[in-house]
């Protein structure tokens, strides 16, 4: 059986968390990477720019410089460094302490007086990000440096003082490579996250099968199916829980044939005890009955109470008799075209109650029943109204349907004290009566039983219920088609 | 309950990968070790200046890659430790090397700035300056004056022994 289980499922649960474990592994790992990739690819491209302004430096710049060639020098050191994407600007050196910036414009991003003092002290370098429109940012490397151990003149030093240098290196292939990386490790992780969602899909069908075919052949044993097993494979929990099952369902099977067993060995006994009593009762009856016209006197009173006891143990053992053929399945429908309106007036009628039960109904309602059976339930609801409850007694008929069957429903409802409360749940159980005090009473105990019993063989249904004012109510319904009921 | 932890979770979590940053980020101003030393090799050149009405020769610092920087050299002025020795240059207006084929023999020199209609540039000390400066850089043994005009625009490649007489 599929059912579609909402969001909480165990399997969604179970996946839910395999793909947040997947995501946050590969989350952290390409994160990780990611810095370290960035780190790397910066800092290789920093130091390839660095390495560049320090060997341009070092070798175009004399450790003695002649005079007035800080020109000569500065274009040729911005000639060595301007390459694709640097831009390179020289600075004199100025000898009083001072800061000289280079002009703006002729570097991509414009250099601060703190990095050009820094400059002058040794060599520097920052990125910088150009934010530009459209929300679009560009990334730069800055360097400053000039150079040392050089020689000059006491007197005329910022005729041979080299000049220093601003270089500007564009991280735009960096930053793209950067992008395309990003772009990269996102597939990398989405594809990963769909991996995991498959995997744990399977594995979580991997694992809840086993439940499912549990709970499967917990339902089958619920509904009654005691010989239901499950197949133990592999040796897991889920195994171990299988074989567990398996063996409460032997046990439970067990206990309930032999309790089936024994039942049925007392519904035999009974059935055979009634059988046997039958006959030498109906000699009895027979007897007794003549026992009690003959004798007169005290000894008359004596013969007719035995003839009415032994009258009901008569009925008794014909209830007794009915009832161990319903319980053995021996019980069968012999239906007929009835029409509910005489069969109910001939029940009561014969019974002489006519006069005492007030019956509403449509005169020609036609049902499929059996008649002797139909003529039972009637007399034992009609009979229990007039004897447990108090009048008037009102038995209506009429068609209904229930849960799409065309159906008839007979209502048989007093106007007495109504069922106790603890009565209603076990009305229809053998040998329940309403009071304990009137166990001697003439009901065998088993008329309500019987007539359920008939009812259910008809594939109808018999409810007993109290009416909000006051009295019992027995209500009967029948299918109406051709008879339904277990044959 | 466990929904907030959770969601304080996730802030920390985003939290975490906004500080690291996707790209490129910005840093501050970064030391990356000393300056370099200064060690560009370049030869020391011969300058020939003028000291009481004659040449004389003096040694100044080369640079790397310009051979040709001796006859700029002329032009400037001499330094506190040159002038203190009686030592001047005459070549007015600058004397720039035209720009010519990978080591001529014949060097190709003209005066800077716009042509200086018929005056005559450069006094006869200061082609001596020229010519034997040149002279001294190595491979170059002539000079030829270009957009000069007077008697000197019609003299051929020069060399040095020319101007022996004001040699000392």
């Amino acid at each position: 059986m599929l059912r579609l289980r909402p969001l909480t499922g165990l399997r969604v649960r179970l996946a839910a968390a395999f793909t947040a474990v997947a995501l946050l592994a590969s989350v952290l790992a390409s994160g990780l990477s990611y810095v370290l990739v960035r780190r790397v690819m910066l800092q290789r491209a920093q130091d390839a720019v660095l390495s560049e302004v320090r060997t341009a430096l070092a070798q175009h710049i004399p450790d003695q410089l002649p005079p007035d060639t800080q020109e000569d020098v500065g274009e040729e050191l911005i000639e060595a460094l301007t390459a694709e994407g640097h831009q390179a600007v020289w600075v004199p050196v100025p000898l009083d302490g001072s800061v000289r910036l280079p002009e703006p414009g002729h570097l991509d991003v414009p250099v601060s007086k703190e990095f050009a003092r820094r400059a002058m002290r040794g060599m520097v370098f920052q990125r910088v990000v150009r934010k530009e429109r459209m929300n679009r940012s560009r990334p730069y490397l800055l360097v400053g440096a000039r150079v040392t151990g050089y020689e000059t003149t006491m007197d005329e030093p910022q005729r041979t003082t080299p000049p220093m240098v601003f270089l500007t290196a564009s991280l735009d292939r960096e930053a793209s490579d950067l992008r395309l990386f990003t772009r990269v490790l996102s597939i990398a992780d989405a594809v990963a996250l769909l991996a995991a969602l498959l995997l744990a899909l399977l594995a979580t069908r991997g694992v809840l099968r086993p439940v499912r075919r549990l709970g499967a052949a917990a339902r089958a044993l619920g509904a009654g199916e005691l010989a239901t097993r499950v197949d133990v494979r592999g040796r897991d929990e889920l195994a171990d829980l299988a074989r567990t099952f398996n063996r409460t369902a032997e046990a439970l099977e067990r206990t309930v044939l032999e309790l089936r067993a024994m039942e049925a060995a007392s519904r035999r006994f009974v059935a055979d005890v009634s059988h046997e009593l039958r006959t030498p009762l109906t000699s009895m009856i027979a007897m007794t009955d003549v026992l009690a016209d003959e004798a007169g006197g005290d000894d008359g009173d004596a013969a007719r109470l035995v003839a009415d006891e032994t009258r009901r143990l008569g009925r008794l053992v014909e209830h007794l008799i009915e009832i161990s053929r319903f319980d053995a399945g021996a019980a069968s429908l012999v239906l007929d075209e009835v029409n509910l309106a005489d069969a109910i007036a001939g029940t009561l009628g014969a019974r002489g109650w006519r006069d005492r039960v007030t019956v509403e109904g449509p005169p020609d309602l036609f049902a499929r029943l059996d008649p002797r059976r139909f003529d039972v339930v009637i007399a034992n609801l009609a009979g229990n109204a007039l004897k447990h409850g108090g009048p008037p007694v009102t038995l209506r008929f009429a068609p209904a349907d229930r849960d799409g069957t065309s159906g008839v429903e007979v209502v048989v409802a007093d106007r007495g004290p109504g069922l106790p409360g603890e009565l209603i749940a076990v009305v229809f159980d053998r040998f329940v009566k309403a009071e304990a005090a009137r166990s001697r009473s003439d009901g065998s105990g088993l008329g309500l039983s019987i007539a359920k019993e008939n009812a259910m063989l008809h594939g109808g249904t018999l409810e007993a219920a109290n009416r909000p004012d006051g009295g019992a109510e027995f209500t009967l319904w029948l299918p109406a088609g051709n008879g339904g009921g277990p044959a | 309950m466990r929904r907030s932890r959770l969601r304080r979770a996730a802030a920390v979590a985003t939290a975490v990968l906004a500080t690291a940053g996707c790209g490129v980020r910005p840093t501050g101003i970064i030391s990356a070790g000393d300056p370099p030393d200064a060690h560009g090799n370049a030869a020391a050149m011969t300058v020939y200046l003028v000291q009481g009405g004659r040449l004389e020769a003096v040694t100044r610092p080369g640079l790397p890659g310009r051979p040709y920087l001796a006859i700029d050299q002329l032009s400037v002025t001499p330094t506190s430790f040159e002038r203190s020795s009686g030592l001047r240059t005459e070549v007015h207006p600058p004397a720039r090397v035209e720009e010519a084929a990978a080591k001529p023999t014949v060097l190709i020199v003209h005066p800077a700035g716009p042509p200086s209609g018929r005056r005559q540039v450069w006094s006869r000390l200061a082609v001596a300056q020229i010519t034997c400066t040149a002279a001294a850089i190595p491979g170059v043994e002539a000079v030829k004056l270009a957009k000069v005009h007077g008697p000197m625009a019609r003299l051929g490649p020069l060399t040095c022994d020319q101007f022996s007489d004001l040699l000392s």
